[in-house]
């Protein structure tokens, strides 16, 4: 029987190969990466400076202990260079030569790389997006004799970065297009705590307003922001979001919208063709969080080697890391209702209310935290389909 | 008199380590609840993972 080919070694394609194996001992897998198919958690890429880790700190299992404790054949530095649907195989590049590798079944876990931003300057490309641990290795490397550091983006990761940069005694700027920190997960107050929690000395917030430019000046960086304001940085990180890598699937003619379109078995238009956590969309949302694809690639294994199994996610808590305001939230997929705030100083309870009043996501600060549980029995369950 | 021997389990997905000794106080586990005492619908308060998802630690 021809193998199950899995291209990815992130998160979602070990979680994956992991868990056929642990149903099945016989079948053949074969997993083929870009990289160098270590295993990493990627969230700890977002507060690694500050404790003094390095990339190869962070790495929890080397390729050859992966190879032994699965028993799956994996093939690093190897890109997948086409899909070839109709036939089943996979044209493959390692740099050296380039070989075809017959499927019986195929997942794509090729996750998402960094949104480009439309900025302009001489010194644009100097822009540097931490998405993965060579980035983390390159980044680390260079901010070592830098003092001030512009952050885009006042996302999860972005602010993960400022907590992790300044508490590393850099001076940080942050630039976001909208109001406060955050601002698809949490409501107005909770992201102005946030904000205050953070040293007024040590981090500059710029809400309302864009990189327009990036130029080279004095052997620093000047940057320009639409609302005319030019900071003179080291550094600028951009963590403005990500783009599910899907190109792979659309030049195979796999349907694809943001993501790789896939039905509740986590099934593309194509029949032996599977797709799981960043690069995959599922009923109109992508979920590019470590949990989901925990979840996608548990049902996924069922699905493959014993019975379609659908995928369900219960209501999942995303802890955002920045010490000075331990914040928790739980995005709510529909983006229609409002906020109900609840709390004082510091600590706060929001719900976010759908159109029908029901508790759809929530957000908590400081102490309210311990709430977790409870707001996780009060939230509806989540339906992607 | 028994000595209680405390175990420790990690997190397959994100390294985080349960110690019996210690507890999870912050998610309502009482310092020395053994793991096998914590509740099945028990999920890694970092990464989600599932209780099975956690390993001995030798
Ligand atoms: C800084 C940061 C902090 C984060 N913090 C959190 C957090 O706190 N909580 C949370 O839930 N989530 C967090 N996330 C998101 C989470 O880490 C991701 O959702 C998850 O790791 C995605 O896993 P993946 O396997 O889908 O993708 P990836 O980890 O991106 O893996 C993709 C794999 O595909 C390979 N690949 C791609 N194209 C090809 C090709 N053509 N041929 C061969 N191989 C290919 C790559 O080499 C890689 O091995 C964070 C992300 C970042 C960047
Ligand atoms: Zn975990």
């Amino acid at each position: 029987m021809k193998p199950i080919i899995v291209i990815g070694s992130g998160h979602a394609g070990l979680t994956l190969t992991r868990e056929l194996r642990v149903i099945n001992k016989e079948v053949s897998i074969i997993l083929i990466t870009q990289d160098d198919g270590c295993s990493y958690y990627k969230p700890n890429l977002s507060k690694a400076i500050s404790v003094g880790k390095s990339a190869n700190d962070l790495v929890m299992k080397n390729v050859e202990q992966i190879k032994t404790e699965q028993d799956v054949f994996i093939k690093t530095h190897t890109k997948v260079v086409a899909i070839d649907a109709k036939d089943s195989f996979v044209t493959v590049d390692d740099g050296i030569s380039i070989e075809r590798i017959f499927y019986q079944d195929l997942v794509i876990a090729t996750g998402a790389s960094p949104f480009e931003l439309p900025i302009t300057g001489n010194a644009k490309n100097e822009i540097v997006s931490v998405n993965n641990l060579d980035d983390y290795r390159q980044f680390r490397e260079t901010i070592k004799n830098k003092e001030r550091v512009l952050i885009i983006g006042a996302g999860f990761v972005g602010i993960e970065f400022a907590s992790d940069i300044f508490s590393a005694g850099y001076h940080v700027d942050v630039v976001d297009m909208e109001a406060w920190p955050l601002k698809r997960a949490l409501p107005q107050q909770l992201g102005q705590s946030i904000v205050d929690s953070f040293p007024k000395d040590k981090v500059n917030w710029h809400f309302g307003s864009s990189v327009v430019s990036v130029d080279a000046k004095n052997e620093a960086l000047e940057v320009t922001l639409s609302c005319g304001k030019k900071l003179e940085v080291d550094f600028v990180l951009s963590a403005v979001g990500i783009r599910p890598n899907v190109g792979l699937a659309k030049a195979a003619n796999v349907d694809i919208n943001r993501g790789i379109v896939v039905d509740n078995y986590l099934r593309t238009c194509i029949k032996n063709i599977y797709a799981i956590g960043d690069c995959a969309e599922i009923s109109g949302h992508t979920l590019p969080f470590i949990a989901p694809a925990t979840f996608a690639a548990k049902a996924l294994a069922k699905t493959l080697l014993t019975s379609d199994t659908g995928l369900s996610i219960p209501n999942l808590a995303v802890a955002v890391k920045i010490p000075t305001c331990t914040t928790i939230v739980c995005p709510s997929l529909s983006l229609k209702g409002g906020w109900e705030v609840e709390g004082e100083g510091s600590d706060f309870v929001a719900r976010f209310m759908n159109s029908k009043g029901q508790v759809s996501g929530f957000a908590l600060t400081g102490k309210a935290i311990s709430q977790k549980g409870a707001l996780l029995k009060e939230c509806i369950a989540p339906t992607l389909c | 008199m028994t000595v209680v021997e405390y175990k420790k389990y990690c997190c397959v997905t994100c390294d985080l380590v349960y110690d019996e000794e210690l507890g999870f106080p912050e998610e309502g586990i009482a310092p020395g609840t053994l793991f096998e005492d914590i509740p099945d619908d028990w999920t890694c308060p970092e990464c989600s993972a599932s209780k099975s998802d956690f390993f001995l630690v030798e």
